[in-house]
């Protein structure tokens, strides 16, 4: 049933836009992407990633139901970490310079665009963590999913505090 | 939530020269409750503002805790304290507004106001617990026990329902500023406990510290098992 999740996954990132974005390959790569972009390009990337974040929330919710639960639904844990993982990896080209507050509304910070190194670091923990989740959700494996959900939200959360602003999107 | 208005020797008693002893009229409980109350209200503002959910969530169940506290130590505690003490209907409203009134404790009108903040911290409460936040990283002891969709209208309501507390808090400071021109300082009771009666009026009948602590004890009973989960204790941590 591998199948199913990596599907929505793709999906996901198909929907994400034309404007939006290869999937990155490596989790090291640098997340402000070097090129400054603007227009129609960044609004749709700025779109690309409040869709991205939105649904990794909406993930992020049905795991806690579910792990929390007794009896979890599993296919649902496993499409929800297949999209935090393809989302995580897609969020490294989320952030090229010309997507701030300048270019229209939205809850990502300056900071992002003044500290990319700590960003980049950050965002690579994310995706380490989500790589993680997915393969213990491929596995079935329930014990250290509900272990690594604390650790999983912990990467959003570290990111968030410090790059993510209050307002609404 | 109790520093409201109530009857102490006012201004223009010019013929009662004669000093008077401050009696009690607010008992520990009651006041460790008010300043709390305001206390964590106020960091429940701020750390929400300032990335700081878990411990906001924390102090939602803090508060929980105290008005747990206070509904039960309102049929077991100090006269002033009980809710049938100072819960009146309309007729009595209005012969308080005509100044036909006399007692210690929540005057008629007063009382109106501790019951409203009383629910209205109570919805808030109730709100937050089933809350989520948007991003799906903190979530309230309660919300797995609700839909997502739930959750997230819960926490919209909650931000809110924040301004119609704030809206009685406000009410509330005002009436203390009126009475305050009008020479009735009520802030003060509220820190000391006592206050110089009418001559005739009856102080305050103190409640027992043992039941008191029967009452935090059930209160930080009901909110430990809250914050498990509740019913069949769900596996929550705060973030």
């Amino acid at each position: 049933m591998r199948i199913v999740p990596i599907a929505l996954g793709s999906v996901a990132i198909i929907a994400c836009g034309a404007a939006a974005v290869s999937q990155a390959t490596t989790t090291q790569s640098a997340a402000a992407a070097p090129a400054k972009v603007g227009g129609a390009q960044a609004a749709a990337i700025m779109k690309a990633r409040h869709d991205g974040m939105e649904s990794m929330g909406k993930d992020l919710k049905t795991l806690h139901r579910d792990l929390d639960s007794d009896d979890p639904n599993m296919s649902e844990v496993r499409s929800a970490a297949a999209d935090i993982y393809k989302n995580s990896k897609a969020a490294t080209n989320w952030f090229p310079a010309g997507t701030g507050p300048e270019a229209g509304k939205t809850a990502a910070k300056p900071e992002i665009w003044q500290n990319p190194q700590d960003f980049a670091v950050k965002l690579g923990t994310l995706q380490h963590f989500a790589d993680q989740f997915y393969k213990a959700a491929l596995a079935d494996d329930a014990g250290t999913l509900k272990a690594n959900e604390d650790t999983l939200s912990g990467a959003c959360k570290a990111c968030h505090d410090k790059y993510r602003a209050e307002d609404k999107h | 939530m109790q520093g409201l208005p109530r009857q102490i020797s006012g201004g223009g008693q010019a013929l009662s020269s004669a000093p008077r002893r401050a009696q009690p009229v607010w008992d520990l409980p009651v006041r460790i409750v008010h300043w709390l109350l305001a206390a964590l209200i106020a960091f429940s503002w701020w750390s929400v503002h300032h990335h700081h959910t878990d411990w906001h969530i924390w102090s939602g169940c803090a508060i929980l805790t105290l008005l747990i506290f206070r509904l039960l130590w309102g049929f077991a505690g100090s006269s002033t304290a009980r809710w049938a003490s100072f819960v009146r209907g309309p007729a009595s409203v209005l012969a308080h507004l005509r100044g036909k009134w006399n007692g210690i404790g929540h005057t008629p009108l007063g009382a109106v106001s501790v019951v409203a903040i009383f629910l209205a911290l109570t919805v808030q409460v109730g709100l937050g617990l089933i809350s989520e936040d948007e991003d799906g990283i903190y979530t309230g002891p309660l919300s797995g026990l609700v839909s997502i969709d739930t959750s997230d209208k819960a926490r919209d309501l909650h931000a809110l329902w924040f301004d119609v507390i704030l809206a009685l808090i406000l009410l509330h400071v005002a009436a203390i500023v009126y009475y305050r021109l009008r020479g009735r300082k009520l802030t003060k009771p509220m820190i000391t406990g006592r206050a110089v009666l009418e001559p005739g009026t009856q102080p305050m009948r103190p409640g027992k510290w043992w039941v008191a602590l029967i009452c935090l004890a059930v209160g930080i009973g009901v909110t430990r098992w809250v914050i498990a989960g509740a019913p069949p204790f769900g596996h929550w941590t705060p973030s």
